[in-house]
């Protein structure tokens, strides 16, 4: 029988160790990402007369919510609930009601500390009108643009108030406690049939900037989604 | 054996198969393909080309032309002579000998690197006089634009005016010199309006800026990011509104600012 050299059997196991690891990178890799940027189902807002209709969602600091089956780090991610893909209907007045129960992250671009494009070009907070709010303040955004070439236009952006860092927690959802959150309500009106986009523009995602965009901030489903004006 | 001539090719002439002249089949038929594709991109440069906003992107689309018809030549030739090989010098069976080597002549070595040389020499020329005038001094009623990136959109403050953009649109006056003056708040943007023949990196802690460009001509362009950004890159765009003085200066007042 023929004699291997040593060097020879030390490089097959190495081969076959190499292998091995190559492997298990490549299927961690692909366990890491499953559920990432996955098309929530569509979330349609209630329709309260002919022409006119109600978006009631909200925002956590987590996604023991909405994500409850997220591993690690996901379950920990901000989210917008219960979905990112909103459904609202056409040529109607549109409420959006937004139980914000995160707090503030400071925003780095003072554009979006403005309230623009909804009804008077304000926001209600708890109740107040307001068109701005302070950048140290914000806890996240709604904005909802257009896609290019868009024959109708839409732009909203309303800054979202975080609630205190040291506000207890007095309100239970699903079994998770939240302290009671901010309820931000304001409105705009839809034109005719189509799909825009919408995201978050307060860096939440997580660690100090850049880091904060990425994560939720970057995966539909968290912060980030499509708005559709259809019939329904 | 006889000796081969200019083309490579036997120079027995009594042979009842007289062989065609192929260099100059060649070269006529590389002549006139080269003036089709420069006619044609003579023609079809101002159908295919992006219309141009700006004299900026008027020299550009015009840089292209130049660039375009001076290629043309250089690209037939290769073309020609490597579909003549192929088609006129093609054998079924495998070759059982090396072809006839080229005789080089000092008039193809100094023609040859004579006309590249040149060729070369009016790029970097060109090239270098463009470049000047993109880098033009900054005139007195310049409108300064500091334009700011974010996933994934654009946003737009006017400092001489204390006031910003609203929504996706970006308002210009028209016959008025433009600064851009670019950032990013989160990765790496690219900021360009194709229409005004301006491109520029948006870097997130950095400002860089564009050569000064002139809006002249009313309409509604595109800015667009050219940078891959992240999930919703391709939806990062806004208008480009190039309006009247008087239309630009209402435009200020109504959103708050100070003229």
């Amino acid at each position: 029988m023929r004699q291997h050299s040593t060097g020879f059997v030390l490089g097959i196991i190495g081969s076959i160790i190499v292998g091995f690891g190559i492997i298990a990178g490549i299927f961690l890799g692909l366990r890491s990402i499953t559920g990432l940027g996955y098309e929530p189902a569509v979330y349609q807002a209630q329709k309260t007369g002919p022409n006119s209709a109600t978006l009631s969602i909200s925002t956590f600091p987590d996604s023991h919510v909405c994500h409850a089956d997220a591993g690690e780090p996901q379950i920990n991610w901000v989210t917008y609930c219960p979905s990112t893909s909103f459904e609202v209907p056409p040529n109607s007045l549109i409420t959006v009601v937004i139980y914000q129960y995160d707090t503030s992250t400071t925003l780095v671009n003072g554009y979006f500390q403005q309230v623009q494009g909804t009804i008077g070009d304000v926001e209600m907070v708890n109740g107040t009108p307001m068109s701005q709010v302070a950048i140290d303040h914000i806890a996240h955004t709604f904005t909802l643009q257009s896609r290019p070439n868009e024959a109708h236009p839409l732009f909203v952006s309303v800054p979202l108030v975080g609630v205190p860092d040291n506000a207890p927690n007095a309100v239970t959802v699903d079994g998770n406690p939240y302290p009671k959150p901010n309820v931000i309500t304001f409105q705009f009106r839809t034109g005719p049939p189509g799909t825009y986009i919408w995201h978050c523009y307060d860096p939440c995602g997580g660690g100090s900037p850049p880091f904060g965009f990425s994560g939720p901030m970057s995966t539909t489903g968290y912060m980030a989604g499509t708005l559709t004006v259809a019939n329904y | 054996m006889s000796e081969p001539n200019v083309d490579g090719n036997p120079a027995n002439t009594s042979s009842a198969h007289k062989e065609p002249h192929h260099l100059r089949r060649a070269v006529i038929i590389w002549a006139v393909l080269s003036v089709l594709g420069i006619i044609a991109t003579i023609l079809l440069s101002p159908i295919i080309m992006p219309p141009a906003a700006s004299a900026l992107d008027s020299a550009d689309n015009f840089t292209f032309t130049v660039f375009t018809v001076l290629a043309v030549p250089v690209a037939m030739f290769v073309f020609v002579f490597l579909g003549y090989s192929l088609i006129v010098f093609r054998t079924k069976g495998r070759p059982t000998e090396d072809g006839i080597p080229l005789q080089p002549t000092p008039f193809i070595q100094i023609g040859w690197l004579g006309i590249t040389s040149a060729l070369c020499l009016f790029l970097v020329i060109w090239g270098l006089f463009a470049f000047y005038q993109e880098t033009a001094a900054a005139s007195s009623n310049t409108l300064q634009v500091q334009v700011t990136g974010q996933q994934w959109m654009w946003t737009f403050y006017y400092p001489q005016y204390g006031v910003s953009s609203q929504g996706q649109v970006l308002e210009l006056p028209v016959n008025r010199p433009v600064e851009f003056y670019v950032t990013s708040k989160d990765v790496l943007h690219g900021f360009a309006i194709r229409a005004f023949g301006i491109r520029v990196d948006a870097n997130p802690g950095e400002v860089t800026t564009t050569p000064l460009v002139t809006p002249s001509v009313i309409g509604q362009y595109e800015v667009a990011c050219v940078e891959l950004c992240g999930l919703y890159h391709s939806y990062m765009w806004e208008f480009v509104n190039v309006v009247s003085t008087d239309s630009f200066n209402s435009w200020i007042v109504d959103h708050g600012g100070h003229l």
